[in-house]
């Protein structure tokens, strides 16, 4: 019976042990790394209001999470207020929508756009010690353009390294704001601290910004500690990328309704780009601040242009479409009433935007004056499919709503990133497709989604219209981007619904009102720069 | 000739079940949980069935200004994010989950039955192989293996009751060979066997319906599981398409509202935990009612 | 017993074979193409054809399938991730512990909660105790784990400030709201357990006769009844921990905890296929050898079924009742 007894216990302790063991034996959560510990919940402080943290750390939520540090990144996650803290680029662009240099020093370009000479600073050095000439430079565009994660780094020619701190560059088109955007996109890296690197930046990396990265748990949080042997004279980095506050945790919040939450129970100070619907809630209450801005890339709704979907030839159809979508409601279903209705299919804040367009009528919502151009439409009552991502179901079902109130049949499509991207661009996949794209310029916006000779199958939707074609290709070049070349597009989609401009979302940032915030400071894509404003209180 | 041999065997058979049966029910009958286990399930299929006619909104009835309406005389349970009825999409909702639960449940208990018979009655070397091939989909995770499925096969109604049913064939081939072990010991099935009885008839007409009973239990008791489950599917975005109202899906398109209007998660939340509580209810009537151990 | 054991152990090695098989088909099948995922989706023709050489995509299926067999059961490598271009063995160095540790805190609340109701329940079997320890038992069941999370959320973290909401850099207290939420059906089986092999061992004429010696009730319940009903409560417990090893994905997104469940999910989303499979395959072998334990602790504890080990003819018959 003893035996017996012992053994189960043996065995017991054995089988857990085993698991532990299996995994390295590492029994308790690595303490010493992980980023600042709330508060000590305090009971007695039940008002609801905001806890002081005060401790030198300023913690931010976030909902995009990294999984590496690597600086070979496709677009995607590109506005995360944390990307700037890693790498310094060329340029930076500022919240005036302006290209500033960072670490160039200055550049030039000869023959009208497609060539252009740079000059670094000759004292960059990263956090490792590495000191960072031409060559850097040259390789980190060379292997971005081998990488092809991004596709403006495909229009460059050559990369030449023409000195100790200059190189040149030649590009394949002189379009409006390309060098400015790759400028923007080449981090100053050392080659040999990537080289030594055992997993690419992966999980340590080296920075050259006025930062050190000093906790990482891949989508979980990333420290940022300020270094002390910072490169640049502070008196040269531009305002929206300067390094004030001391030490910063990015903390990735991945389920919505846990931002709040984090907030209120001193998990964050902070909250970047919190969901609407629960951002609203703090808007009233003085213990808390917020700011808000318009998104940078608005929702749009574009048609499939592969012959055999049924909205591809019809133009009333798309026309009664647009008209039975009221964006007012979506502003206040999706946004909880804060965000305004788009007169194009780019919002306001891209470069090349005429306010003029705001005044003109832009599909107004009008359920009869649909029905109407439903009827004289060729829809016979088939079921067309929009295509979403997995996580804005909802904006798809609001449009579902109003086209099955003016009798179209719809049926949703929502799928994951990674099968998303998969058909995107494959019109026969859908009808209508909901999605936002980033551009800082409408003419970059233009090229991603309307050339029909941007991808074997034609442009975004499978269309080739190459009337719009030409017209695009006009405001392209630096001399053609005219208001009346733009013009001339925007009523082309416009009156013709290739696609239709939804509404534009406001978002939010939320922060206890005690951070103590001095000289609020906005980066380029309308967040509050966290390292450049001083927060007395954090 | 066997024929002749075992004609009267059936009706035998027909009139032991027949009793049996009535046992059953009696015994049911006398617990109460497992009664209003199945007057509350009667109810809410009725409800679902006749979702169409007694719904008081369309399902999917917009009403944007109506939005985050509480509970009133007008909307029973309030409206949702988009104005629409919760009432009625909760009664809509039934359709699917239940539906989903029982659907997953049957194709996995069919399969699960196929799959047992063979290995319980062949054994040997068939048992071994199909035994081993269990294994290997019993060692990954229940709910891993699930979401796998679900992503491979994509979104949509039949992909999650397929995704669904996958997992829980082991679990429903196992209890049923268990169960044919046992039963192949007795003295009847030798006697069929003697007097050369095909092994389709064997399976089917004697050996089967006296396994049963476990498997009875365990598919109520396994549609309870689904439900909740296929609500867990649907919260990671797996799972049916909107704007179909599905219980797991409401919860959570609603879950971002939960603190300003928490009717929107409470009542699909208790949908689900009531369903699934009492099916738990008759499960565990039938499972007590069955087992003659405690038959008094 | 010895001879059990390595044969148990021996069959692993198929069985972790046809999981990594099943789990490359799937994978194979999923729709998506990971060259685009990681490309994005203007990547030209050319680049997503390089990609895909590159991750051996367009090799045929066998090919790929030996390859990383070979991989795997050979050179003991799971890969790296796709994506990060991480180990995966390090990345499950690091995140397995939060998953056990999790279900480990789990188990704790479930049997600690479970074992006394299931007591209470076949004590006074057919009172009201009893019925109303297994209603709540199966209300337990019934709810929901994540709606539950997102409600214990809400009264113990923002309303109370008792407990942390998400993360886990407060150590053990981080896990006590997540392995609340998840705790629930374990209890709910732990009670069940409880009572029916308490009503069993009740019955025993051993415990009549320790009443019948004015054993005092208490000590008839917790000293002699309870200790022989433990042994299928204690192989309960192994079952249900590796139940929740491979069951917590949704509570761990929900929370926020960087373990096992939110690492292949997380990849699943992001095509990352190594991830996935590799994950998988792990929590398989983990998953076989705790069911071993189980099975070796069941035969410990209980000699009927040690005895049986001697001949294989008999031990199928155990399997079948078991």
């Amino acid at each position: 019976m003893k035996l017996r007894k012992a053994l189960s216990i043996v065995l017991a302790v054995l089988m857990l042990v085993s698991v532990l063991a299996a995994c390295g034996g590492e029994k308790t959560p690595n303490t010493p790394d992980t980023p600042n510990t709330p508060s000590t919940p305090d009971g007695g402080n039940g008002g609801g209001g905001a806890e002081k943290t005060g401790d030198g750390v300023l913690t931010v939520g976030y909902a995009t999470v990294i999984d590496s540090m690597t600086p070979f990144r496709s677009n995607t996650g590109q506005d995360a207020p944390y990307m700037t803290l890693l790498f310094e680029s060329l340029a930076v662009l500022n919240d005036q929508s302006e290209y500033v240099k960072w670490a160039a020093k200055d550049y030039t370009t000869s023959d009208g756009g497609f060539t252009y000479d740079v000059e670094i600073y000759d004292n960059i050095t990263d956090s490792a010690g590495n000191h960072i000439t031409a060559d850097d430079i040259v390789w980190f565009l060379e292997e971005t353009i081998k990488a092809a994660l991004k596709p403006d780094f495909s229009k460059i020619e050559s990369v030449t390294k023409t000195g100790d701190y200059t190189f040149q560059v030649k590009l394949s088109s002189n379009m409006v704001g390309l060098f400015d955007s790759l400028m923007k996109h080449t981090f100053v890296i050392s080659k040999a601290a990537y080289e030594a690197s055992k997993d690419g930046f992966a999980t340590e990396c080296v920075t050259t910004s006025a930062y050190k990265v000093t906790g990482f748990e891949a989508s979980s949080y990333i420290t940022f500690e300020k270094r002390d042997d910072y490169w640049q004279d502070e008196s040269l980095v531009p305002e929206c990328v300067a390094a004030k506050t001391p030490k910063i945790t990015f903390r990735f919040i991945t389920e919505a309704s846990q931002m709040g939450t984090a907030l209120e129970t001193g998990t964050v100070d902070m909250v970047i780009d919190m969901p609407s619907a629960t951002a609203v809630q703090y808007l009233d209450n003085s213990a808390y601040s917020s700011w808000e801005s318009p998104n940078m890339q608005g929702w749009t709704l574009f048609f499939s242009g592969a012959d055999s979907r049924p909205v591809a030839n019809d133009v009333k159809l798309r026309q009664a479409i647009c008209t039975a979508i009221d964006p007012q409601g979506l502003i206040t279903a999706i946004a909880s009433g804060h965000g305004s209705p788009m007169y194009d299919v780019c919002p306001p804040t891209a470069i090349g935007y005429n306010p003029k367009w705001d005044s003109e009528d832009y599909y107004n919502y009008d359920e009869d004056a649909a029905k109407a151009l439903l009827a004289e439409s060729d829809y016979a009552g088939q079921e067309l499919e929009i295509l979403c991502g997995s996580s804005n179901q909802r904006m798809a079902e609001v449009i579902q709503g109003y086209l099955g109130a003016i009798g179209i049949n719809v049926k949703l499509n929502a799928l994951d990133m990674a099968q998303l991207t998969a058909i995107r661009l494959d019109g026969t996949k859908y009808d209508m497709f909901i999605n936002t794209i980033g551009a800082t310029t409408l003419a970059n916006h233009w090229s991603i989604r309307y050339d029909p000779n941007a991808y074997a199958t034609g442009d975004g939707t499978s269309r080739h219209d190459y009337t719009l074609g030409e017209m695009l290709y006009k405001t392209w070049t630096v001399d053609g981007y005219t208001e009346e070349n733009i013009d001339e597009v925007h009523y082309y989609i416009k009156d013709n619904a290739i696609a239709y401009g939804l509404f534009n979302p406001q978002r939010f940032t939320i922060w206890r009102s005690d951070l103590g915030i001095e000289n609020t400071v906005y980066d380029y894509a309308g967040w509050p720069s966290v390292a450049a404003t001083t927060f007395t209180n954090a | 000739m066997p024929e002749t041999k075992t004609a009267p065997a059936p009706q035998q058979h027909k009139a032991k079940k027949k009793s049996e049966f009535m046992r059953v029910m009696r015994q049911l009958s006398k617990n109460k949980l497992a009664m209003i286990g199945i007057a509350v399930l009667i109810i809410e299929i009725l409800l679902a069935a006749l979702a169409p006619w007694i719904a008081p909104y369309e399902y999917d009835k917009m009403d944007i200004p109506n939005a985050f309406a509480t509970p009133s005389a007008e909307h029973l349970f309030g409206t949702d994010d988009m104005g629409r009825d919760i009432f009625s999409r909760v009664l809509y909702g039934g359709r699917y989950s239940i539906s989903t639960g029982i659907l997953a449940v049957l194709i996995s208990t069919v399969l699960g039955i196929c799959v047992g018979s063979v290995a319980g009655y062949f054994g040997g070397q068939v048992d071994n192989i199909i035994m081993r091939l269990l294994d290997i989909i019993q060692a990954i995770p229940g709910m891993l293996l699930m979401i796998v499925i679900a992503s491979v096969l994509g979104p949509g109604f039949i992909n999650t009751v397929i995704a669904l049913s996958v997992g829980s064939i082991p679990a429903s081939a196992r209890m049923l060979r268990a169960q044919m072990l046992k039963e192949r010991e007795n003295e009847y099935i030798e006697a069929s066997q003697s007097i050369n009885c095909s092994k389709f008839r064997i399976i089917f007409s004697h050996l089967l319906p006296n396994c049963m009973s476990p498997m009875i239990v365990s598919s109520t008791m396994g549609v309870a599981q689904t439900i909740t489950t296929a609500a867990g599917l649907s919260f990671i975005g797996l799972g049916v398409q909107p704007p179909t109202p599905e219980w797991g899906a409401m919860l959570s398109a609603a879950r971002q509202f939960m603190r300003q209007a928490p009717h929107l998660i409470i009542f699909p939340g208790l949908a689900i935990a009531l369903t699934v509580l009492v099916l738990n209810f008759v499960g565990d009537g039938l499972r007590d009612a069955l087992d003659p151990k405690l038959k008094n | 017993m010895g001879r059990y054991i390595i044969k148990r152990l021996l069959w692993m090695i198929p069985i972790a074979l046809g999981v990594a098989i099943l789990v490359f088909t799937l994978m194979t099948f999923t729709p998506g193409d990971p060259a685009q995922t990681l490309l994005g989706a203007t990547a030209t023709e050319e680049d997503l054809n390089a990609k895909r050489e590159e991750l051996g995509l367009n090799d045929p299926y066998f090919v790929r399938l030996f390859d990383y067999l070979g991989d795997v059961f050979i050179r003991f490598d799971l890969g790296n991730s796709w994506i990060t271009s991480v180990s995966i063995i390090d990345t499950i160095k690091i995140r397995m512990p939060r998953t056990v540790i999790l279900t480990v805190v789990t188990l704790i609340i479930a049997f600690g909660l479970g074992i006394p109701l299931g007591v209470l329940a076949a004590t006074h079997q057919n009172k009201w105790q009893d019925s109303v320890s297994m209603v709540l038992a199966m209300i337990g069941v019934a709810i929901p784990n994540f709606w539950l999370a997102l409600l214990l959320v809400v009264a113990f973290s923002v309303k109370l400030r008792w407990l942390p909401a998400m993360g886990i850099e407060m150590g053990l207290i981080s896990y006590i709201l997540p392995a609340l939420s998840n705790c629930t059906g374990a209890l709910a089986n732990c009670a069940r357990q409880t009572r029916s092999s308490m009503l069993d061992v009740i019955r025993a004429d051993y415990i009549t006769t320790a009443r019948s010696k004015g054993v005092p009730e208490r000590s008839v319940i917790y000293k002699h009844a309870l200790k022989n009903a433990l042994i299928p409560i204690i192989t309960a417990a192994g079952t249900a921990f590796g139940r929740l090893l491979g069951g917590a994905m949704i509570i761990e997104t929900i929370f926020d905890i960087p373990g096992m469940g939110t690492y292949i999910i997380g990849s699943l989303n992001n095509r990352d296929y190594p991830v996935v499979q590799g994950g998988t395959i792990f929590l398989a072998i983990v998953f076989s050898i705790l069911m071993l334990l189980v099975d070796l602790l069941y035969a410990a504890v209980d000699p009927r079924i040690k005895a049986q080990y001697a001949s294989s003819k008999k031990r199928k018959k155990v399997k079948a009742n078991a």
